[in-house]
């Protein structure tokens, strides 16, 4: 019962205070209340610490196999990070411009979308490193466009329902001028969904370097990462040096998943059908 | 219904058409014998198919079931394995487990047809964690989900439920008939995403356990930088996918009504 009632009234952002909690307050308590999603903050921040330590001690000493599959991971997540972002970006613009270009526009967008997220765009990764060499310059964007086309869906969805919200209809009668309207209503009420929906691209490029690095095609050669790894173990037929860096990539995609359910829990269960599949066209 | 399913599988012909035009291209202009490099694509695809159909049908089933236990069961060894199965869904990708079924497979000096039930294996656990995850989430939010309503507090239940409550229907027909339904169709709905996961799988399991199929000789023309054999085997690849989509899509609007509108 008391839930509800803190539900239903706003609760205090902490017993002591007084005030009740903003609304980045109660998404942030939402996003640690969730157990996966706090343990996957917790094993995030714990391989980004670890992986550029490891990567700087194994260059003078360490070589056992747990310490070598860290190391490995810097070019996965490093690569990650960059494709992803790439990726984040691309999409979001891609599902703004659908919602801001107009009708025409956004039917011809998001049917591509659609069309390209039925098709298997990790290909695209192994395809572009053996046509035009393993490049990173080659590399992200391919790994940018897996991403892309979900992102574009969801934020669509996302910016569809929020622009149909009262408030809106509200503020724009009360005379509010659009500048305001933006960044006052818009931004801060699309900022976490878009965030929720920008996640994913972190998942989707680790997992189609790693995909692409086992098939040898991947980061080029010099560079680690896990996919190369698991790779190099499967030549040499050594069931322990897979081990390590397969559980942790394995980890690294459960704890990027993680925090991206988290993160849509901390949206609130307004957008969660939206969320899951891209919504219904 | 029929109308539907033919209205589904004709928007995939221009797309095949679109993909047929791109392999024609690429082994018309990159390969010396381009009629040879098409018939080796399409000659991979059965390979394929026989790889990504049945991985995909039985693990769907198996999760959905697991799923369902998970939610209406939870306490069962059953329910249990389909929470676990579900939780653990993310961090078990077609490719990786793969990889490390292959690895023991290689080290014994055996390959090809042999390999068929561990790449079934590895290629029917990622569509059965995430049928079992659908199908406990859409049960557990019809059944006991959202107790907050508008912020006001109402029974548990989807809006479905409270009807079918409210004409008095006993529990159980509420369940099988309305609950249960739309578990089946969230999984249903989200084998699209299945498909094309296990056709992307099928490709890194075809060329680690050595099968002969599509995928193999897509990877291994891309090691090779042979545009005239790689893009016509994307082409069948994607072709499948799209293919396999279309199929997922007709099933779904099947068995939900809610999917067949246009």
């Amino acid at each position: 019962m008391s839930t509800i009632m803190d539900r239903t009234r706003g609760a205090a952002a902490s017993p002591k205070s007084p005030w009740p909690e903003t609304p980045w307050q109660a998404a942030g308590r939402r996003l640690v209340d969730c157990p996966s999603s706090s343990v996957g903050l917790v094993v995030l921040i714990t391989l980004l610490l670890s992986v550029p330590t490891a990567a700087l001690i194994g260059a003078r000493f360490g070589n056992g196999p747990l310490e070598r599959a860290l190391a490995a991971g810097q070019g996965s997540l490093a690569f990650a990070l960059l494709g992803g972002l790439l990726g984040a970006a691309v999409g979001l613009a891609w599902g703004v411009a659908a919602t801001a270009l107009g009708t025409r526009a956004e039917r011809s967008l998001m049917r591509l979308a659609e069309r390209l997220a039925g098709l298997p765009l990790v290909l695209a990764l192994p395809l572009a490193a053996g046509l035009a060499g393993r490049g990173l310059w080659v590399l992200a964007p391919a790994a940018a466009l897996t991403a892309a086309p979900f992102i574009a869906l969801v934020t669509r969805a996302e910016l569809r329902t929020l622009l149909r919200r009262e408030f809106l209809a509200a503020a724009q009668a009360a005379g509010v001028p659009p500048g305001r309207i933006l960044r006052r209503h818009l931004i801060p009420n699309a900022a976490l969904p878009l965030a929720a929906a920008a996640w994913t691209a972190l998942p989707r490029a680790l997992a189609a370097e790693s995909f692409a690095g086992l098939l040898g095609l991947g980061l080029p050669t010099p560079v680690p990462s896990w996919g190369a790894a698991l790779a190099a173990a499967i030549r040499a037929g050594d069931p322990a040096a897979l081990a390590a860096p397969a559980l942790l990539l394995a980890l690294t995609l459960w704890a990027l998943h993680a925090v991206g359910d988290g993160l849509r829990a901390a949206v609130g269960g307004r957008s969660q059908h939206a969320a899951v599949g891209g919504g219904r066209p | 219904m029929l109308s539907f399913a033919a209205r589904r599988l004709a928007a995939v012909v221009p797309a095949l058409l679109l993909f047929a035009l791109c392999a024609a291209l690429a082994a018309a202009a990159y390969a010396p014998d381009w009629s040879g490099a098409l018939r080796s694509a399409l000659a991979g695809l059965p390979v394929t198919v026989v790889l990504v159909v049945p991985p995909l049908a039985a693990g769907t089933l198996l999760g959905a079931l697991l799923g369902l236990t998970a939610s209406l069961r939870p306490r069962s060894l059953c329910g249990r394995a389909g929470r676990t199965l579900g939780a653990l869904g993310p961090a078990l990708p077609a490719f990786l487990l793969a990889a490390v079924l292959a690895a023991p497979f290689t080290m014994m000096g055996r390959s090809g047809w042999a390999a068929l039930p561990l790449a079934w294996l590895a290629l029917a656990v990622p569509p059965a964690a995430q049928a079992a995850r659908l199908a406990r989430e859409a049960l557990d939010d019809e059944l006991h989900g959202d107790d907050v309503k508008d912020g006001l507090p109402r029974a548990p239940g989807g809006v479905a439920l409270l009807a079918a409550r409210g004409r008095g229907l006993g529990e159980r027909t509420v369940l099988w008939h309305h609950a249960v339904p739309l578990g089946v169709a969230a999984v249903v709905g989200g084998l699209r995403i299945a498909v094309v996961a296990t056709v992307a799988g099928a490709v890194a399991a075809e060329s680690l356990f050595d099968v002969p199929g599509a995928g193999r000789l897509f990877v291994t023309a891309a090691r090779a930088s042979d545009a005239g054999i790689a893009v016509p085997a994307l082409a069948a690849l994607c072709g499948l996918a799209v293919l396999l989509g279309a199929g997922a899509a007709v099933l779904h609007g099947w068995l939900d009504p809610r999917a067949r509108r246009p």
